[in-house]
C-alpha cells in the first residue's frame, strides 16, 4: 500500500496545509531501528518510507538513502517471490509471509516488508527488488529513522494487566504533510484513525478519532477501516476508505481532529463477505480511477469522477449499490497492489506455484 | 557496505589479537611450522558468532584457507557479488539468491554472517570457490552441505478453550477469543475458524472476512468478530442474511487442525466448542446497576463486583479499576474474573484503608455482545455515536469501606 497523492493533488493540499512543527521539537533521527514486526508501507513523496509495526504500535520513517536504489532502476516480473525472498533469507517459502509491498517514488524499485519465520520467532525484514530482478535484504543497520509510538490504550489498573492489547495496523498513508494510520485492536471494536504530522514531532503521539460510515439507515457498526487512500475530491483532500463488507465512505481530510467522532459518506457498497485490501487510484484515457483489490471479491475498477457528487447511501442496500464499479475479470489472486508507474501497477499475485510479482496494466 | 562490515569485523578481530597477543605470540612460535601447500577447504557452522554476540546468528565458517590467501582477501576491495563468487550459502534445495549476510576475515577462517540464524533441521550448502580473485587457486571449489540441528520436540500445540466458555452464547454475539496452549504462528483466523449448525453444515458469512493479525503480544490468543453487518437488526447485512445465531439453537465453533503453531506444525486436533444460542443482550452496560460488595477496612480481601450478566473478560482486565475518593491515584492489586465471567474481584497489594473509595470504569468496557458502557451495540446509531464521548471515558460508582 503506497497512498501518495499525485502531485497536482499534493501541491493543492500543500497550499492549505498547517504548519509543519518546529525543529525544536522534532523526533531526533537514529541509525538502526529495530523493528518487531513489519507492513504495512508506504513512500512518502521524497523517498521516506513508512513501516507500521504492529507489535510495537509503532510507524517508522526510515531514510533508506543508497539502499533506496538497487542496481537497475524499475521492478522486473519476479516469478516465485516468496521462493526467492525465502533463498535470500535462508529459509523455505512457508516461512515467509509478505505483509505489504511499496513501490520507491524515484528509483521505482519495489519493496517489501516480510516477517520470515513463525510465532513469537518471527523477524522483520525488508527487501528490495530492482529493475533487474535483483533482491537486496536492506541492512536496518545503515537506515536512519525516526518513529512514532501509537497513543498507549487507556488502563484503570496499572498493575493488573498480564497481556498488554494489541493494536493492529491495517493501512497507512502520506497526505499533506501528515501520516494517516488505521488500525484495529484485539479487542475492543472500534474504527479508529490516527493522524500525526510528519516530520514527527516529540509532543505529537498522534490524533486518533473514530470514523464512522453513515449508511446502513443511518445505524453504525464500528467495522473497521481495512484499506484507504487519500484522494481529492472536488477541490478537498479526503480520504477515501473501504471497510469490511464492504462500503466505500469518503471523509473530508480536515475533519479529521483529535478525539473527535468523524461521520464519513459512503458513497458505495461493495458488497459482503469481503474484504478490502490494497488501493490506488490512477489516470487512463483522461479519467480517473480507484483501483480495490479484494480478499474474495476480485479486483473493483471504480471512476473518482463522480465521488463528488455521488449521493450518499443513507438506506439499506441490498447487494451492491452507490458509484458504479466493474470487476476486472483478468486479475486475481492479487494480494499485495501498488502504483509501478503512470500506466501500470505493481502485484504479489497467487500463481500456480507460488506468489509472483508482477508488472500489469492499469486497467 | 560489505567492505566496511569487513572493516568492522577485522577490527574486533584485531582489538581480541591485541588482548591475546600474549598467548598468540607463544602459541605460534610452537606451533608453526612451514606450510607446503594450500590446506583442504572444509566449513562449519558455529551457533556463536565471532562478534562475541553470544545471542547472535552464528556464522559458517571456513577453514583451510592459507594465511596468505586471507591475507589477500583483508587487502582486498571486494564489492557484495565478489564475496558472494567466493562463499555463497544456499538453502539446499532451491533455486534463488544466496542468503544474505555479511563477510569477516579472522586469523584463520572466512566467515559468513548471515542476517537471520538458520532454521533448526534445514540443509544448507555452502560454497566456496577459492579460484575467484583474489584467491586464484587453480581447483578452489568446494561445496559441503551442513544440516542444522533439529529442534527440541515441544508438545504439540492445542485450543485450550474460548471465551466465552459458556454453553450458552447471546445469538447478538459479537466477538470471542481462542486460547492456544502455546505460541501459534501468525497467520490469522481466516479459512481456519467456522461456525456450524446442529447438523455440522458450515453458516457462510458468520464470522468477520478479516485476514488480521488480532492475536495478543504472545501468540496464545485470537480474537475473532462476528460480521456486525449481520448482528445489528435493519442494516443490509442483518436484513439479507438475519443473524447468524438463532435463539434456541445448537451451534459449534469449529477451529482447523492446519493452523499452524509457532513451530510451523499443525494442532495436535481439531476443536469444537459447542454452544446453543440464546436470548439476544441489548442492553447497555449500566455500573450503577452492578452490586458492589465492600470489603472490611484493614484486610486484604478482595472487593467483588457482581454483573447481571457476563462482561468481556479480556477488556475487563483493563477497563477496571479502584481508588480511593477524590484521588487519582488508582490502587494497585491483583483483579481476577470469576462465576463465568460475571463477577470481578480485585485484591489490593495493601490493606484496605476505611472511607470511600471509587470503582473505576473505562467506557470502552463491552460485554460478549459490543454492549458498552452507556452504549448499547443495537442502539449505536450514528446521532448517538456522534454525541461527545471518546474511549477512555470513565464512570465511578463510589462504594464505602468500613
Amino acid at each position: 500500500m503506497r497512498k501518495v497523492l499525485s502531485l497536482a493533488s499534493v501541491l493543492a493540499i500543500v497550499a492549505a496545509s498547517a504548519s509543519v512543527p518546529s525543529a525544536s521539537r522534532l523526533v531526533p533521527t537514529a541509525v538502526g531501528p529495530a523493528f518487531q514486526s513489519i507492513g504495512p508501507l508506504a513512500f512518502g513523496p521524497d523517498g521516506v518510507l513508512y513501516a507500521g509495526d504492529k507489535q510495537a504500535a509503532t510507524v517508522f520513517a526510515l531514510t533508506l538513502g543508497a539502499q533506496g536504489a538497487g542496481a537497475v532502476a524499475g521492478t522486473k516480473d519476479v516469478p516465485g517471490i516468496d521462493g526467492q525472498i525465502a533463498s535470500l533469507l535462508g529459509t523455505a517459502p512457508s516461512e515467509i509471509a509478505i505483509t505489504d509491498l511499496a513501490v520507491h517514488p524515484a528509483s521505482r524499485n519495489t519493496f517489501l516488508s516480510v516477517m520470515r519465520g513463525q510465532g513469537t520467532a518471527a523477524q522483520p525484514a525488508l527487501v528490495r527488488v530492482d529493475g533487474a530482478g535483483a533482491l537486496a535484504l536492506v541492512a536496518m543497520d545503515t537506515v536512519t529513522f525516526t518513529s512514532v509510538a501509537l497513543p498507549n490504550p487507556p488502563q484503570a489498573n496499572p498493575s493488573a494487566r498480564r497481556d498488554p492489547r494489541t493494536q493492529s495496523i491495517t493501512d497507512l498513508a502520506y497526505a499533506n504533510g501528515r501520516l494517516y494510520i488505521a488500525g484495529l485492536s484485539n479487542e475492543e471494536f472500534a474504527s479508529k484513525l490516527w493522524s500525526v504530522a510528519y516530520p514527527f514531532a516529540t509532543a505529537d503521539r498522534g490524533a486518533s478519532v473514530e470514523i464512522f460510515h453513515g449508511n446502513h439507515d443511518a445505524v453504525e457498526t464500528r467495522s473497521p477501516v481495512m484499506a484507504f487512500v487519500p484522494h481529492v475530491v472536488g477541490s478537498e483532500p479526503h480520504i477515501i476508505a473501504g471497510y469490511t463488507c464492504t462500503p466505500l465512505v469518503k471523509f473530508p481530510l480536515a475533519s479529521l481532529k483529535a478525539g473527535e467522532k468523524v461521520r464519513g459518506t459512503t458513497i458505495a457498497e461493495l458488497g459482503a463477505g469481503n474484504q478490502p485490501l490494497d488501493m490506488v487510484v490512477y489516470r487512463k484515457d483522461g479519467r480517473e480511477f480507484l483501483l480495490m483489490t479484494n480478499s474474495s471479491r476480485g479486483v473493483m475498477k471504480i471512476p473518482t469522477d463522480t465521488f463528488a457528487s455521488a449521493a450518499p447511501i443513507t438506506t439499506a442496500v441490498r447487494g451492491t449499490g452507490g458509484v458504479q464499479f466493474e470487476t476486472v475479470a483478468s486479475l486475481t489472486g492479487i494480494e499485495q497492489l501498488d502504483r509501478l508507474d503512470a500506466t501500470r501497477s505493481i502485484v504479489v499475485m497467487r500463481g500456480a506455484a507460488g506468489k509472483n510479482l508482477q508488472a500489469v496494466i492499469l486497467p | 557496505m560489505r567492505s566496511q562490515k569487513l572493516e568492522a569485523g577485522r577490527r574486533s578481530e584485531d582489538r581480541r589479537l591485541h588482548l591475546l597477543a600474549p598467548l598468540l605470540t607463544a602459541t605460534l612460535l610452537a606451533a608453526c611450522q612451514p606450510r607446503l601447500g594450500p590446506a583442504p577447504l572444509d566449513a562449519a557452522y558455529t551457533s556463536v558468532s565471532l562478534s562475541g554476540h553470544a545471542s547472535g546468528p552464528g556464522a559458517f565458517r571456513v577453514s583451510g584457507l592459507s594465511s596468505d590467501e586471507l591475507a589477500a582477501l583483508r587487502g582486498a576491495s571486494l564489492g557484495d557479488d565478489d564475496w558472494r563468487a567466493i562463499l555463497r550459502v544456499n538453502v539446499r534445495g532451491q533455486n534463488g539468491p544466496p542468503m544474505a549476510g555479511h563477510y569477516t576475515v579472522a586469523d584463520d577462517v572466512l566467515i559468513f554472517h548471515p542476517a537471520f540464524p538458520p532454521d533448526h533441521g534445514r540443509e544448507y550448502v555452502v560454497r566456496v570457490d577459492a579460484s575467484r580473485p583474489p584467491l586464484r587457486r587453480p581447483d578452489g571449489v568446494f561445496e559441503k552441505t551442513i544440516t542444522m540441528p533439529a529442534a527440541s520436540p515441544t508438545a504439540p500445540t492445542v485450543v485450550t478453550g474460548l471465551w466465552p466458555a459458556a454453553e450458552v452464547w447471546p445469538e447478538n454475539l459479537l466477538r470471542f477469543y481462542i486460547h492456544f496452549s502455546a505460541p501459534m504462528s501468525r497467520t490469522s483466523a481466516a479459512g481456519r475458524v467456522r461456525l456450524e449448525d446442529d447438523a455440522g453444515n458450515e453458516i457462510t458469512n458468520a464470522i468477520l472476512p478479516m485476514d488480521l493479525d488480532l492475536w495478543n503480544r504472545d501468540l496464545t490468543r485470537y480474537t475473532v468478530f462476528f460480521d456486525p453487518g449481520r448482528v445489528k437488526r435493519g442494516i443490509r447485512p442483518n436484513l439479507e442474511l438475519g443473524r447468524a445465531l438463532v435463539a434456541g439453537r445448537q451451534y459449534a465453533i469449529v477451529v482447523d487442525a492446519d493452523w499452524r503453531d509457532g513451530h510451523g506444525r499443525p494442532l495436535q486436533a481439531p476443536f469444537r466448542h459447542v454452544f446453543t444460542a440464546g436470548p439476544e443482550e441489548t442492553r447497555a452496560i449500566d455500573p450503577a446497576a452492578w452490586r458492589v460488595n465492600p470489603p472490611r477496612a484493614g484486610t486484604r480481601d478482595p472487593l467483588v463486583v457482581e454483573f447481571p450478566w457476563p462482561l468481556d473478560r479480556a477488556l475487563l482486565d483493563r477497563a477496571m479499576g479502584v481508588a480511593r475518593a477524590a484521588s487519582e491515584e488508582r490502587t494497585r492489586g491483583q483483579a481476577a474474573i470469576a462465576t463465568r465471567d460475571h463477577q470481578w474481584r480485585f485484591t489490593p497489594d495493601q490493606g484496605w484503608p476505611a472511607g470511600a473509595h471509587d470503582l473505576v470504569v473505562l467506557t470502552f468496557l463491552e460485554d460478549p455482545a459490543g454492549n458498552a458502557v452507556g452504549r448499547a451495540f443495537e442502539m449505536d446509531r450514528f446521532m448517538r455515536a456522534n454525541a461527545p464521548t471518546v474511549g477512555d471515558e470513565t464512570v465511578k460508582v463510589r462504594f464505602t469501606i468500613d
